[in-house]
């Protein structure tokens, strides 16, 4: 696995956390990972675009039934 | 942590959107698509850095800036400084073109297709979560599955998304500048 790959997986992997309830220390722990390194904060953003981006798949899926 | 979230905020908005662009113009000047990744990875890394983000007005103009000091960097410490990178340097300096790529409405049905696309256990987990607001919990007992390979097939689909939603800008920006066919990826 390419080392960017392994990141990006582990940004969607902390972003994945982010969405379910999280205790304090570990939204703590995962906003340091985000600091540690402009990359970490680069592939995190990716993750969360991608996220924001299917928003509005409910609707649409609304609209179908 | 608020100046993470505003920074957060402020890439995801004013930077990332013009990714595509810059790909797209990256691929007429760089030789190969490694080199592409690497110039554009470097320059949102840079972007994001910036101690003065909170003062850019213009996000794009300030990504290109990056990606040609990167760029006319690069050739100086190869010894391939020529007219013709002279000429793509300026005019990456100078670009004043106003393309987004995509509509958000054409950025969400190509992100349809990429879901539709995705490994079936990452799309089916995707789905519920995003769609249907299922909990992962429910998610988990619904698939039979532990809930922290509901978590992994989760990211999993959100990198694969993201991964193809920035092809799909880059694509997006090009059939603007030329009138181009779907890429095989968003099909």
């Amino acid at each position: 696995l390419s080392s960017q790959l392994v990141l990006d997986e582990q940004a969607a992997r902390h972003f994945v956390t982010l969405l379910g309830d999280v205790e304090p220390a570990q939204r703590h722990a995962i906003e340091q990972w985000i600091s540690l390194d402009p990359r970490h904060a680069v592939a995190f953003a990716w993750a969360r675009s991608a996220w924001q981006l299917t928003e509005g798949l409910r609707d649409i899926d609304g609209q179908k039934s | 942590v608020i100046d993470l979230d505003e920074r957060l905020a402020w890439f995801e908005t004013d930077i990332l959107p013009h990714q595509g662009a810059l790909r797209a113009r990256l691929k007429g000047m760089v030789s190969s698509i490694a080199d592409v990744d690497d110039v554009l990875s470097e320059t949102l890394v840079r972007a994001y850095a910036a101690d003065d983000w909170s003062a850019i007005a213009n996000g794009k103009h300030y990504m290109f800036r990056i990606a040609r000091n990167i760029l006319i960097d690069a050739a100086r410490r190869n010894g391939i400084v020529s007219f013709g990178f002279v000429a793509d340097m300026e005019s990456l300096q100078e670009d004043r073109s106003t393309e987004m790529g995509l509509s958000a409405r054409d950025r969400l049905r190509h992100a349809g297709r990429i879901i539709d696309n995705l490994p079936l256990q990452c799309g089916r987990v995707f789905v519920l979560r995003r769609v249907h607001e299922h909990s992962l919990g429910e998610i988990a007992v619904e698939m039979g599955l532990s809930i922290s390979t509901v978590e992994k097939h989760l990211a999993r689909a959100v990198m694969l998304l993201a991964k193809g939603v920035a092809e799909i800008e880059e694509w997006g920006v090009e059939r603007e500048r030329r009138g181009v066919e779907q890429p095989v990826g968003a099909r």
